[in-house]
């Protein structure tokens, strides 16, 4: 969710005051009227005329939102998918079981203790304005991040390299930690880091020439920020603020050159205008939602892809409430067996969802997928609402000791709309649902952090990150994000303790398989569903097969037109 | 208009900070929020600073132009300089649209005043003063973009180029245009024709329909010109309406102006941001009144300002 939740929000209340005032019908009929061809308006001269069989050459245009900066202090998804084809760490994230696999090192080996990693280089490597790219650029890059100007705190994977807490408090002046020489780096840790790895994969290479004289607390200031230079295989041309990025094929990339020549991201502030270009011909590739998807799939123009779901969502507490039984494990997975999450898909979704049991995403490598669900069961929901001592009352609303089962939920107006969906489903096991709150997305985040709320329709994004962060993100007490529904399990706490020590891959399964095990045993959360994300690009134009959403981006040297 | 200003700036920024939402926690993708980052972030950003002393912060560094947005670093006056030009050209391409085609609907209604025409002229102005901007740009958009290729459905100038180039841009304005001028359409229809209408029956029309004088010069030299005056004053007010449909005129079209960078800013919560945009539009409203009220004098000689 995040950032991408702010266009969803506004696109949806739209469609909604179209169905109030009428102009839905009207709205349909234009939208159903056949392009007369998707690409014939389109200005891609290399592209449009080039034969059926050329590969390399042309441009595609996209719609993608607007970064907050293309520099090494991006904070924002559409940033991650940017920097995925525009720039390279010393490994990287093989999508979608986000493992790690090599990048600019071509071959990585701990030593047998753990604590000493040494990275071969790759030969021959190129920065976008033509230089060499050399080990000092990785030790210059650790140093910039640990600089004592950044702002930014050590992470703590960057603590754990020796000699970078020494750096940052100026007692050294390097980083002792990391060794360059001609072809190798050579990182020694602390203790041994079972996240060490994924935290490179994150950590994009900054050129040493270009950057040595810029402060790190300025370079969210510095030009770097808007046209930067790495060494992925697109290099960014021009960024227009808040009409479009454009990229050109970088070819003296490491790994050769991209098929297309230019990728040109336009930014629509509202997805409708995306969708008419897309219809028009003035984009070539873009993401939809389930309403939309159908028309495009029926198109022969057009190709389409349901990549899964990067957001789960789910149902939420918080369970310091003394009121309601939100701390009580058994009330959890009532409601949870109370979701149809069958009828959610097939009627909010269209079909376009998948049901969702667990934070992690089944296809990352840590999901358990025998860690314990809560599916649909009415009846076994009743039972153990009644087991607690909530008994139906007046209306149907259960009741206890004088306090009706009647909280507030907090909605946005994007997840308003499937609430719509639930309240039934609650209603029909005594759990009132009348009182909603709708809220934008910065003021319930921000609810949500300080715990200003009783339940929410809650939702995460899998793929941001190393997937166990974001088992520790929901389960470890305390949390790291402020998130408030202070679960606490001793037991996963202390597994959470073990797996920051344990190394090998089969011992960090086992232990996260454990995790899982006892916390979706505890029914956290209730969870409902994970929408499909709904790729469509016009024919001429071919994309590689993806999984998920980032591999769409991560694979954007393949894109090609036919 | 200093004391203006600062109270315009004053009161924004206290609805601003008020709004419910915090911006550290929108800065950072809550999947890769820690609390050291949070922590970090909110000194960064000096929001722990008590309300007035980061007012008076915010103002000095937005008058030495150093003021910064909170999501992308950028000095807000050189954001606002790189917005500038599209709604500028937007807000005068509906103002001249408005205006040209405003007033010969009017005049032409008041020429046949209950007729046919007029009745079809005050549906005309009713409904493009009522239609929503969005609905009413999305049409278009549907009509004359998807449908009929006839124009490009969004953007500014074509894709790779970076100048500005009014032949180039004349089709990426048309839809634009009409949807931001329409509402100023319908205005000074209104306007033109009650004070045509009231223009036509005084004496001194009579007066040169006595001397033999053509209908044609009657009407725009005698009639036209004295009724114009009331509309100079629209311009001024119209300004504050015009400024809040760029907002939804330019979201819907993509087009890279100042409306949709408030938008953008206020789902950030980039205060810095917003109270530049808050404080360009007063100003801009200020100036439009003042011209407005000049124009007034110059058009009007028995009016003198003290």
């Amino acid at each position: 969710m995040a950032k991408d939740e702010l266009s969803t929000t506004r696109k949806l209340s739209r469609r909604q005051f179209m169905q109030l005032s009428g102009g839905a019908a009207a709205y349909a009929a234009l939208l159903a009227c056949q392009p007369s061809s998707p690409v014939s308006g389109s200005p891609t001269p290399g592209g449009a005329t080039s034969a059926p069989t050329a590969k390399v050459g042309g441009q595609a245009i996209i719609s993608l939102g607007e970064p907050d900066t293309l520099g090494p202090t991006s904070r924002a998804l559409v940033g991650a998918y940017i920097f995925s084809f525009i720039a390279n760490g010393l490994v990287r994230l093989k999508y979608p079981d986000m493992t790690v696999v090599p990048d600019l090192a071509d071959s990585f080996s701990p030593s047998s203790d753990g604590k000493t990693y040494t990275f071969n280089l790759h030969k021959g490597v190129k920065w976008h304005n033509g230089q060499a790219f050399s080990a000092d650029d990785v030790k210059f890059t650790f140093e910039f991040m640990a600089h004592p100007n950044n702002p930014a705190p050590l992470s703590i994977d960057l603590a754990n390299i020796v000699g970078a807490k020494d750096f940052k408090e100026k007692k050294a002046t390097e980083i002792t930690g990391v060794k360059a020489s001609a072809d190798k780096i050579e990182i020694s840790l602390i203790a041994p880091s079972p996240n060490f790895l994924t935290s490179l994969a994150v950590t994009k290479i900054l050129p040493k020439a270009v950057l040595a004289n810029v402060s790190p607390a300025d370079i969210a200031k510095d030009p770097f920020a808007r046209k930067p230079i790495y060494t992925g295989p697109f290099k960014v041309d021009e960024w227009k603020s808040g009409e479009s990025v454009t990229y050109s094929a970088f070819t003296d990339h490491f790994r050769g050159r991209p098929n297309l020549d230019k990728i040109v991201q336009r930014i629509f502030p509202d997805p409708s205008t995306a969708l008419a270009e897309l219809r028009s011909g003035g984009i070539q590739q873009a993401f939809v939602t389930a309403d939309q998807f159908a028309d495009f799939q029926s198109n022969p123009q057009y190709q389409t892809q349901q990549l899964a779901g990067t957001t789960g969502w789910f149902l939420s507490w918080d369970m310091t409430n003394k009121t309601f039984p939100f701390g009580e494990k058994p009330f959890r997975q009532a409601v949870s067996m109370a979701i149809d999450r069958k009828t959610l898909v097939a009627t909010v979704f269209k079909g376009l969802a998948d049901e969702n049991y667990s934070l992690a995403s089944p296809l990352s490598w840590v999901y358990n997928a025998n860690a314990p669900k809560n599916p649909f069961d009415q009846a076994k929901a009743k039972q153990l609402l009644d087991d607690l001592g909530w008994k139906v009352g007046s209306g149907g609303i259960r009741e206890k000791g004088g306090v009706r089962l009647e909280y507030a939920t907090m909605v946005t107006t994007t997840t308003r709309d499937w609430f719509l969906a639930i309240q039934p489903m609650l209603q029909a096991v005594g759990i009132g649902t009348t009182k909603v709150d709708v809220v934008d997305f910065p003021t319930w985040i921000s609810r949500l952090n300080v715990g200003k709320y009783e339940s929410t329709v809650n939702g995460w994004g899998n793929f941001a990150i190393d997937p166990r962060s974001d088992l520790a993100a929901h389960f470890r007490s305390p949390r790291t994000s402020g998130d408030a529904t202070g679960y606490k399990n001793d037991q996963v706490d202390a597994l959470f303790a073990q797996a920051a020590t344990a190394v090998s891959q089969e011992e960090q399964k086992r232990i996260y398989d454990q995790i899982q095990m006892l916390a979706e045993g505890d029914a956290v959360y209730a969870y409902l569903i994970r929408p499909k994300v709904l790729e469509v690009n016009v024919k001429a134009l071919s994309l590689p097969q993806a999984k998920i959403q980032a591999e769409i981006y991560d694979g954007m040297p393949q894109w090609g037109l036919s | 208009m200093i004391p203006l200003v600062i109270g315009v700036s004053a009161l924004s920024y206290a609805v601003i900070i008020f709004a419910p939402g915090d911006p550290a926690t929108l800065l950072v993708d809550r999947e890769q929020m820690t609390a050291e980052t949070y922590t970090a972030m909110r000194i960064e950003l000096g929001l722990d600073d008590p309300a007035p002393v980061r007012y008076v912060k915010t103002m000095r560094s937005l008058f030495t132009g150093e003021l910064r947005s909170f999501r992308t670093k950028q000095r807000v006056v050189d954001t606002i300089a790189e917005r500038a030009p599209a709604t500028l050209t937007l807000g005068v391409l509906a103002i001249i649209f408005g205006l040209v085609f405003g007033t010969l609907i009017g005049v032409a209604q008041a020429t046949r005043p209950y007729s046919r025409l007029d009745d079809l002229g005050t549906i005309l102005s009713l409904t493009g003063f009522s239609i929503p901007h969005f609905w009413f740009a999305l049409m278009l958009i549907m009509l004359f973009g998807v449908r009929l290729h006839w124009l490009p459905p969004s953007g500014i100038r074509p894709i790779g180029s970076s100048d500005w180039n009014p032949i180039a841009m004349a089709p990426y304005l048309v839809m634009p245009t009409i949807v931001l001028g329409t509402g100023l359409l319908a205005y000074v229809a209104r306007f033109v024709r009650s004070s045509m209408l009231e223009a036509l029956g005084q004496d001194y029309i009579r007066t040169a329909r006595a001397k033999g004088l053509r209908e044609r010069i009657v009407v725009l030299r005698h009639a036209l010109r004295n009724s114009l005056l009331p509309v100079i004053t629209i311009v001024g007010f119209i300004l504050p309406l015009l400024i809040g449909g760029a907002v939804i005129v330019e979201n819907v079209f993509a087009l890279p102006g100042m409306g949709r960078l408030a938008v953008d800013a206020v789902f950030a919560r980039d205060y810095p941001v917003i109270l530049t945009v808050t404080i360009f539009s007063a100003i801009a409203v200020i100036i439009g009144n003042l011209i407005s009220d000049i124009l007034y004098a110059v058009a009007d000689p028995r009016i003198r300002y003290g």
